[in-house]
């Protein structure tokens, strides 16, 4: 929708504004153009924020809240610059689409360059698997018992009709609705995975 | 928003139209739909546990899995399900699901519906006795005149009534002998408002009407009266039978 050579135009990568690079003038601006009320603009501008985030994250991008980020400063110095922009948050949707074809391209580079070594990348996929399952004990035992239960029981091998039976009588054993058993779930991966991430870096 | 669509948009078996539809729909939410996420989590544990269909398979190692960070989240996946399925099998929880299990939980499920069901119905129950309009007791009573002044213009000198602690007031109107009906309404104006108030049949030209204390507190207030004949067809009773409540 964004995509039309102007755009393209001015925000290629050359073009890039890193966060630290927006002025406080020109950030100041952009919130007034979300909402002439500061304290409306800020919180639309974080709720325009997680979304982009959001999005980033489903497109596959290993740091989304920094592409969050960058849409955004693309996003202020453009409309700084005297761009016409009638909709703010699908603006913000088309250049995060023009980052996500960015980082493909870059990363579609840096995959040619192994090509050759296909057979180096899958033990290094094996090896990723070996590191991350050792650094799970250790994020799983931080976990409180009744934690690791609920993980352990949501994830029990079944299939089709009888997993989803399984997943209706585990929440209704923990007083909750199916889908606020998923999130609970999910918020518990999604703190291991940090875990293991940060294991990694030490 | 489905579960279907969502895995779908994933493995890229939607047209770029239907992709770029889809993203607009999920950015135009007021936030960022939670139910993503989890259709994600639920790609990955089906790719591990081999219940892609093998189209769906190829398309998740070929197009889903071409980002450093997916390859991240799978690996992570697979290193919990791997914890999760050795702690079945060493014992250290109890393992796959039996049909017993399985039917005891739907029915643990059902019992605890049943049981929401019938405390439910017994709060209403509660509700109903405590809060239902009970019929009132105590009346105080008034006979009113059809007045066509406005209030305060002259004539008659409106009526003072004093409650004293009766739940409701009985008011006789007298109806002019040219709009003698079968049967008749009442309307009480009050300050803010119209209330519709039912009149029992009428009696030597006087039409009861009975209006609960609690609709009434000190005040000045008018009824007015409609005439409704066999066909139904209503006509209102010119005048006003105004009276105040001390």
């Amino acid at each position: 929708l964004f995509l039309n050579e102007g755009i393209m135009e001015d925000l290629r990568p050359g073009a890039r504004l890193a966060s630290s690079q927006v002025g406080a003038e020109t950030f100041a601006y952009f919130l007034k153009r979300i909402h002439a009320d500061s304290e409306t603009a800020g919180r639309e501008y974080a709720r325009l924020r997680d979304k982009l985030a959001g999005y980033f994250a489903l497109r596959g991008d290993g740091d989304p809240e920094t592409a969050a980020d960058e849409t955004l400063d693309r996003v202020a110095a453009k409309i700084a610059g005297g761009a016409q922009v009638p909709d703010i948050g699908r603006y913000c949707l088309g250049v995060a689409r023009l980052i996500v074809l960015e980082r493909q391209r870059q990363n579609q580079r840096e995959q040619k360059a192994f090509a050759g070594f296909s057979e180096e990348r899958e033990n290094r996929f094996d090896e990723l698997a070996e590191q991350a399952y050792r650094r799970m004990q250790d994020c799983l035992e931080r976990l409180a018992e009744k934690e690791v239960k609920l993980l352990t029981d949501y994830c029990r091998d079944a299939k089709g009709w009888e997993k989803a039976r399984w997943r209706e009588t585990l929440a209704a054993q923990w007083g909750l609705t199916t889908l606020a058993l998923r999130l609970r779930v999910h918020h518990l991966r999604a703190r291991l995975a940090e875990c293991v991430k940060k294991n990694a870096k030490k | 928003m489905t579960e279907e669509r969502i895995i779908a948009y994933l493995l890229e078996e939607l047209s770029e139209a239907e992709r770029e539809r889809w993203e607009e729909e999920a950015f135009d939410a007021d936030e960022w739909p939670a139910e993503i996420a989890l259709a994600e989590e639920t790609l990955i544990d089906a790719y591990l546990r081999g219940e892609l269909a093998p189209a769906q398979r190829e398309n998740f190692e070929q197009k889903y899995l071409s980002t450093p960070a997916r390859e991240e989240k799978l690996v992570t996946a697979r290193a919990l399900l791997r914890h999760l399925d050795e702690r079945q099998k060493t014992g250290a929880v109890e393992g796959k699901i039996s049909w017993a299990e399985s039917w005891r939980g739907f029915w643990k499920g059902w019992r605890l519906s049943f049981a929401a069901l019938a405390l439910i119905a017994l709060s209403v129950g509660l509700w109903w006795r405590l809060n239902a309009p009970q019929k009132p007791q105590t009346f105080a009573s008034v006979q009113l005149a059809l007045s066509s002044e406005t209030r305060g213009t002259g004539g008659a000198e409106t009526p003072k009534v004093k409650l004293n602690g009766a739940d409701a007031l009985r008011v006789a109107l007298p109806v002019p002998a040219n709009y003698a009906a079968p049967g008749y309404h009442a309307e009480l104006q009050t300050a803010t408002e119209a209330v519709k108030l039912a009149a029992a049949a009428p009696q030597n030209g006087l039409v009861k009407i009975v209006i609960p204390a609690a609709r009434i507190p000190r005040g000045q207030y008018a009824l007015q009266l409609h005439a409704i004949d066999a066909n139904g067809k209503e006509t209102r009773i010119p005048g006003n039978y105004y009276f105040d409540i001390e």
